[in-house]
């Protein structure tokens, strides 16, 4: 598999953006003004985008955060098909998400945010292209577990380490 | 009856290696399909949960951890520490009790610290005669001072759940993780002399002063965060911001290992890794509300108070809990579900939020040690190639010491809330 994924560059891209409005916000004050008042507000969207958003890429890796040792004394044919099984389920509930997302960017449409000239469904659109991201990535790992049978690669990859 | 329900579903779900996060936006779900409430505002709910400013410390400090790495800052950490106390009896594992306590000085988490030092720690314990079982579990054990000391993700999230200033928690959290790794070395000589461990030559002055020099930068960083939170420059979210400009400054300045590929990668893992925490953060979201909706906290409430009479019971009964559940579930879980529902229940018995969350912390941090569910044990069994079964039974005695502290700081209140109190 690619280090890289087009979700997870997205991410990051977004992640050197939200360091640069934080700079703005930091040195823009000066013992005269206050510094831009938008700055706050454009983090706080920026960082839901760029976590939502790599939630796909944490998916692809199916890297997510699992303690699972149960999972773990099962024989690797059980383990399959409960995966499978956990996936489906997950699949499921992401495409009602998708419905649900969209009526709540429709619902937000003209909620006029505090600092920023745009909408509040602009940040709500970013639950709305997770969901689709990630059901992406879970029906791609479905067929795979299907394709290639118990002997897929288990979960791992980043984001276990740095987390207690 | 739904409630235990909800949360035994939940439990099942996690056990069978559904992930966390997933588990929580799952169970709720199902919550809102056989209630037929609150559904629509399902994926609000999570967004609501991420749109916080006070939780954009917890990428920009794991990013900063990450870059501070990606410098190879950890060797001349350990160098260093080596230096200074490697001659004393007990010798590495003293070094390795120390560059965990400077290393929680740049990292807010203690199991980047048990995989980012932990393999060069037991190497070096292994190869000067240390047995496996020693170097493994005071590497696990010294892991946990991490989110003691600023930065910390654990006190960024207690502070964001339970409305506390993230920067009191900073800094009152320095006594005891100082206290902790004191303990550690206590205890690092006791065995030491027993089994007769190897130590270091002295080494010149003048070797530690240049050692000292060439990580002074890297030392600095808890005080570049504290110093500019305190002075009112900047908030817990913008110092996290500045952490990382101060990281990259270090590199470009004194170290010059950082590539931008290596900074790219940097970015990248800490986007992944801060993905996974937010996918729980928002599974909170929406969780949190089913426990509102069932009125949780007024249960575990009354549980409580059914159980103390004042604010020392309170306080052995929350720590028994944590500790227990701290052995089956992940510390990152019962922070963000079981602690909010406590902290009003605290602040009732008149306990400081700030020492509250010092004891809370502290005990969280216990968790991560013991079995079967120990995060860090985890962690450095993998990076040290020691089967788990042997260093899940090494690690036992070595809980002895944060134990210690944390009665010490549950019947000393100003051992967490001192320092917060001075600045004030």
């Amino acid at each position: 598999m690619r280090r890289y994924s087009f979700e997870g560059v997205v991410a990051s891209a977004l992640f050197i953006v939200l360091f640069a409005v934080l700079m703005i916000q930091i040195f823009g004050r000066t013992p005269m003004f206050r510094g831009p008042v938008w700055t706050e507000e454009a983090a706080r969207w920026i960082w839901v985008w760029m976590a939502f958003i790599a939630i796909a890429a944490v998916e692809r890796n199916d890297a997510q955060l699992r303690m699972g040792f149960l999972a773990d004394a099962l024989p690797a044919q059980a383990r399959h098909w409960l995966a499978i099984a956990v996936d489906l389920l997950w699949g499921g509930i992401l495409c009602h998400l998708v419905l649900i997302s969209w009526k709540t960017v429709q619902r937000t449409w003209n909620n006029e945010a505090v600092t920023l000239p745009a909408s509040d469904a602009v940040l709500y659109a970013a639950g709305l292209v997770a969901v689709v991201l990630v059901l992406h990535r879970v029906a791609r790992r479905i067929l795979a577990r299907l394709r290639r049978g118990p002997d897929m690669q288990a979960p791992g990859g980043p984001g276990l380490e740095d987390v207690a | 009856m739904i409630l235990a329900s909800v949360g035994l579903v939940w439990l099942f779900m996690v056990l069978i290696g559904v992930p966390i996060g997933v588990a929580m936006i799952i169970v709720s779900m199902g919550y809102f399909y056989h209630t037929g409430m609150g559904l629509s505002f399902a994926m609000q709910r999570m967004v609501d949960g991420l749109n916080s400013f006070p939780i954009l410390a917890v990428p920009l400090f794991i990013l900063a951890a990450a870059i501070l790495n990606s410098a190879g800052i950890t060797h001349h950490l350990f160098g260093f520490a080596r230096a200074l106390v490697g001659h004393i009896t007990g010798g590495l594992g003293h070094v390795n009790v120390l560059a965990s306590l400077f290393f929680s000085g740049m990292s807010g988490s203690a199991l980047a610290d048990a995989g980012g030092l932990g393999k060069m720690e037991i190497e070096a314990m292994r190869d000067a005669g240390y047995d496996d079982e020693f170097a493994g579990a005071v590497t696990a054990s010294s892991s946990m001072i991490g989110p003691l000391v600023p930065p910390s993700i654990t006190m960024v999230l207690y502070g964001v759940i339970s409305n506390t200033s993230i920067g009191a928690l900073f800094l009152g959290g320095v006594v005891p993780g100082v206290l902790c790794a004191v303990a550690l070395m206590v205890m690092v000589y006791a065995t030491a002399k027993k089994r007769d461990y190897p130590r270091d030559p002295r080494p010149e002055a003048r070797a530690v002063g240049l050692l000292f020099v060439k990580s002074l930068p890297a030392l600095l960083t808890p005080a570049v965060i504290v110093g500019g939170i305190f002075s009112g420059l900047f908030s817990p979210s913008e110092a996290a911001a500045v952490t990382v400009l101060y990281a990259i400054a270090i590199d470009l300045l004194f170290y010059r290992e950082l590539t931008l590929r290596r900074l790219w990668d940097a970015i990248y893992d800490s986007t992944l890794t801060s993905a996974s925490i937010a996918t729980i953060v928002a599974g909170v979201g929406l969780l949190g509300f089913v426990l509102a909706r069932e009125q949780a906290p007024q249960q575990i409430a009354s549980m409580f108070l059914n159980l103390a009479d004042g604010p020392i019971s309170f306080l052995i009964a929350v720590n028994l809990m944590i500790f227990l559940l701290g052995c089956f579930i992940e510390s990152l879980v019962i922070l963000l579900i079981v602690v909010p529902i406590l902290v009003p229940i605290a602040m009732g018995f008149g306990i400081d939020p700030v020492h509250f969350g010092i004891i809370v912390i502290l005990n969280l941090m216990i968790s991560i040690l013991t079995p079967p569910m120990g995060m860090a044990l985890f962690v450095v069994a993998q990076v040290g190639e020691i089967p788990f079964h042997r260093l899940a039974r090494a690690i036992l005695p070595w809980l002895i010491p944060p134990v210690v502290v944390l009665l010490l700081v549950c019947v000393f209140p100003i051992l967490a809330t001192g320092l917060p109190g001075l600045m004030r």
